[in-house]
């Protein structure tokens, strides 16, 4: 019923797209955005989750608790 | 009673120069075909190929097996990338502590089930090749790691899964539905395949019931059942068991290596 190549060929490209690695374009995209949340993370100002308002909090929680 | 089951070997070798083939396959053996690592790879490139060679075949599926292939290679790719951040790119990327400790986690997780499956592979030479990838939670666990460092933002892991999944997997997509036909009764051209007019989905509730196989398994067996396709090629042993009991009028294809072992185990069937 199908006309289609055979499955050798398709395998062939099957293949080159499952062993295909990441272009070096790429690669740098991935690290310019990687390491640049890396950097922001490390400065306070950007962290949403600072370890100061974590420890509050659990401060807080406990005085709540009444313990 | 004869049995329904038949090796790759003879059945291709009785397969006649250009004689027209309709064969169901399931995920199993797409998987195996696609993944050198897996046991049943060699047996399964040269059944496929030796039959493609020699006859006109047309590989029926179902839409099932395809998402069943598809997130196969969706772990198989994000573990290929995640793995990468770790060794061979770790000198251009940067990534934190806590997402370079879940991707180990996960690592150490996959070799625990690695070496479990290499006993059983010098048992009874099977290799499941799914375990070298991530499960479905270890992936979620790193996601999470990239996730949190900016919930507002998910740019991170969007990224990963821009380059280690992208454009691959639905490459891979396109080049299986090349690969294979899916059952459909909506397809007028396909109309001559279907021994009824619309498949019963509540039977395959009936097969997994009966012998207590996976909702998916049933579903192909449900579909190849609401068919004339003769053949069912599978390296699942829930298909072949559920073949003995709910598909009599199916020729279940399997590795020639495996007949004696599913011999013994149907004999008390």
């Amino acid at each position: 019923m199908s006309k289609r190549r055979r499955i050798s060929e398709i395998s062939i490209d099957m293949f080159k797209i499952i062993n295909q690695k990441p272009t070096l374009e790429e690669i740098e995209k991935l690290a310019e955005i990687l390491n640049e949340k890396e950097k922001d993370f490390d400065n306070e100002k950007n962290d949403i989750f600072p370890v100061k308002k974590i420890a509050i909090s659990e401060v807080n929680n406990r005085s709540v608790d009444g313990n | 009673m004869a049995t329904n089951r038949i090796g790759f070997k003879k059945f291709v070798k009785d397969v006649s120069i250009n004689e027209r083939i309709n064969i169901i396959i399931d995920s199993n053996l797409l998987i195996s075909y696609f993944d050198e690592v897996h046991s049943d790879h060699d047996d399964t490139v040269a059944f496929l190929k030796n039959l493609d060679d020699k006859g006109k075949v047309t590989f029926y599926t179902t839409v099932t097996t395809k998402s069943e292939f598809l997130d196969y290679h969706r772990k198989r790719f994000l573990t290929e990338g995640l793995v990468g951040l770790v060794r061979e790119l770790s000198d251009k990327i940067n990534i934190s502590t806590i997402a370079k400790s879940k991707i180990q986690n996960a690592l150490t997780l996959r070799d625990n089930r690695l070496r479990k499956e290499e006993k059983k592979y010098q048992e009874i030479e099977e290799f499941n090749s799914s375990i070298n990838y991530f499960t479905d939670n270890d992936i979620k666990e790193i996601k999470k790691a990239f996730r949190a460092r900016d919930v507002q933002e998910e740019r991170g892991w969007l990224s990963i899964c821009s380059v280690f999944l992208g454009m691959k997997l639905s490459k891979c997509e396109s080049l299986l539905d090349e690969f294979c036909t899916y059952l459909t009764t909506r397809d007028e051209k396909q109309r001559e395949l279907f021994v009824v007019d619309e498949v019963d989905w509540k039977k395959s509730t009936e097969i997994s019931s009966e012998t207590g196989m996976s909702y998916s398994d049933s579903m192909i067996l449900n579909m190849a059942l609401s068919t004339n396709i003769k053949n069912i090629a599978t390296l699942d042993f829930d298909i072949i068991y559920a073949g003995a009991i709910s598909a009599l009028s199916k020729t279940i294809l399997l590795p020639d290596r495996r007949i004696k072992t599913f011999k013994n185990i149907l004999k008390k069937v």
